[in-house]
């Protein structure tokens, strides 16, 4: 029995029992959450099983580490098998500090006025503009502590690569590895087994160059996982370092997968609450040929224990911080230029 | 705000990895004599790639804790990485270690980027060499390429560009940290290099202006935008003719209607229809 993975019905994910998955009314796909709710609104549910996502970050961010450890820890919870590939870090490093999941209690309603107004008492009603990005789910997928970390012993189905016994750096061993995960795992749609699980596969730091791409280069590697990840359950996060990358195969990179998302951090002086832009370059599409990208500029906003994503606003701007010489020609648009009032 | 010179100098903030990217005409070696001077609690090690050893005891101070090795013997026949060299040091050492590679752009000359990336991540990596607290790199963007210094950049936690000016004796200076919460704090600052190999620093940019309380400015208008307490006291005593009618008890209306013989009363709900 071969299922199409990329047209689901709700009925057809509830025979196969997949924990942790939910169904895009309408885009009929199975989607898996990424750790962050705030994300998954914005990614329209979440990552459709069988896709790959790709993030970007440029420069000196570590908003992609997040994301990816994050898209772990909620796999481990919901008990979905994994592989940690990464060859500059040991795998092993990013499973040891792992979020750990939380209730969540935030989602009650704010509403507590914060004073009465006596002179803009019409605005009172006004609700409290609210960032965090519609449709956010309450139900699907789990809030994380970056504070608290999953103790070691509660981690299960984890793989590394490259571990103990293969040492290769490069990109075709890679590929075997999780073509071999899918093929005995029972992850691919082509082979029946009994009870079906969800792969996720994080793959680190991808065009670093510690990769021996002599017998596969980058293109080539994500239209083969691209082939391997369509026709199973499993779903792809990698990470790379935009500014390291040309042009040229950032784009083929770019069209080999089905997601992308490109992080750039603010500086520190231009928006105090938010440490990042997150743009949406790519959005998974499948069943249609129309392609629509949103439009709304996302930022990433990380706390101590807490990384979401907000719509982008500007905080009021009250001084600006100009040197007292321009204060004098920089006068309310109100106010005449000699000091006298003439009305 | 952090002043990344001075931790980069004094050695104050940890920062496993220095990268100090500079050309011919603007030499960072500079920044090399400073950190040496002010690591007295460390081992120094250089690894000298560029000059014979006996060039940079003269350029370097002489102090009893630094230790030079000769890296252009082994380059020329290159019998031992970089690698190699640093677990020799460590095998010796017993105290901390704060290693300078002066430069490691000769050592990418003659070996290959993917290598020498592999290297640098092995030696900086904490597991591997604990007792080494710090390495110094130079590598000069006018000998190695653009795109393999930015892989350089992305794995260094503090990163200072060298740059010329239009005077050989003035330098700009651009530092980069990364703290470890993913922000990044970034210096630029402008010095003269004197003969005896000090950094003399020039404030001609602003100086950071220092936040004063959030009070609204007195002279931006003509007219008076600031209240008093006692002002503050009697606006909130003043009443309004529309704050009787906030009132609660106050608001709130109703339709009398006294229907006429005319009237012709529907029995039915006219609004049956609408879904309120």
């Amino acid at each position: 029995m071969s299922l199409n993975l990329q047209s689901h019905t709700i009925s057809q994910r509830k025979s196969l029992k997949l924990k942790g998955t939910k169904t895009s009314v309408t885009k009929n796909q199975i989607l898996i959450s990424t750790g962050i709710v705030s994300l998954d609104a914005v990614l329209d549910g979440g990552i459709p099983i069988g896709s790959v996502a790709l993030v970007e970050e440029e420069n000196h961010g570590r908003n992609a580490e997040l994301i990816t450890k994050h898209f772990i820890a909620e796999g481990v919870v919901c008990d979905h098998s994994i592989l940690i590939a990464d060859v500059e870090k040991k795998p092993e490093a990013i499973a040891n500090d792992l979020p750990k999941s939380i209730q969540e209690e935030s989602f009650q309603p704010t509403d507590i006025i914060a004073e009465d107004f006596k002179i803009a008492w019409r605005y009172s009603q006004n609700p409290i503009y609210d960032s965090k990005p519609h449709h956010t789910s309450i139900s699907f997928g789990h809030t994380f502590d970056m504070s608290a970390k999953i103790p070691v012993d509660e981690l299960k189905n984890l793989r590394y690569w490259p571990d103990e016994k293969s040492q290769g750096t490069s990109y075709s061993e890679l590929l075997e590895q999780i073509n071999t995960i899918i093929t005995k795992g029972g992850f691919s749609t082509k082979i029946p087994v009994e009870q079906r699980r969800v792969l996720r596969i994080t793959i680190s730091n991808l065009y670093s160059p510690i990769w021996d791409s002599n017998d596969m280069n980058v293109v080539t590697f994500l239209y083969k996982l691209r082939i391997l990840v369509r026709s199973s359950y499993a779903t792809c996060l990698l990470t790379c370092r935009a500014h390291t990358i040309d042009d040229v195969v950032k784009c083929r990179m770019e069209h080999f997968v089905d997601t992308v998302l490109i992080l750039k951090p603010m500086e520190l002086s231009s928006c105090a609450d938010y440490n990042g832009k997150l743009i949406i370059g790519k959005l998974a599409s499948f069943n249609t040929f129309l392609y629509e990208p949103l439009s709304v500029d996302w930022a990433t906003k990380l706390t101590r224990k807490k990384l979401c994503i907000e719509k982008l606003h500007l905080p009021p701007c009250l001084n600006d911080g100009d040197d007292n010489e321009n204060v004098h020609t920089k006068q309310l648009s109100c106010a005449s230029t000699t000091s006298v009032l003439n009305f | 705000m952090m002043n990344v010179y001075d931790s980069v100098v004094r050695g104050t903030q940890a920062s496993r990895l220095i990268l100090i990217e500079d050309s011919f005409l603007a030499k960072g070696q500079f920044l090399l004599h400073l950190i040496s001077a002010n690591r007295k609690s460390h081992d120094i090690h250089v690894l000298c790639y560029e000059n014979l050893v006996s060039k940079y005891q003269t350029l370097f101070p002489s102090l009893s804790n630094i230790q030079y090795h000769d890296c252009m013997i082994n380059i020329s026949s290159l019998n031992l990485s970089m690698y190699e060299t640093v677990s020799c040091i460590v095998e010796k050492s017993t105290r901390k270690i704060v290693i300078l590679i002066d430069s490691l752009s000769m050592y990418l000359l003659l070996t290959g980027f993917r290598k020498v990336y592999k290297e640098l991540l092995d030696i900086t990596s904490s597991d591997k060499f604990p007792k080494v607290v710090q390495f110094v790199v130079v590598v000069h963007k006018d000998v190695t390429e653009v795109n393999q210094i930015e892989h350089l950049k992305n794995i260094c936690k503090t990163h200072v560009n060298v740059q010329s000016t239009n005077n050989p004796l003035f330098l700009n200076l651009i530092l980069e940290h990364k703290r470890s919460n993913g922000k990044c704090v970034v210096q630029k600052l402008k010095g003269e290099l004197k003969s005896d190999s000090t950094f003399k620093l020039i404030n001609d940019l602003p100086p950071i202006k220092i936040e004063e309380d959030k009070g609204i400015p007195t002279n931006l208008a003509s007219f008076k935008l600031d209240l008093q307490d006692s002002e503050k006291k009697a606006k909130d005593e003043l009443i309004l003719p529309y704050t009787l009618v906030q009132i609660p008890s106050n608001t709130g209306g109703m339709i009398h209607y006294v229907p006429d013989e005319a009237d012709d009363w529907d029995e039915e709900d006219p609004d049956d229809d609408l879904e309120i």
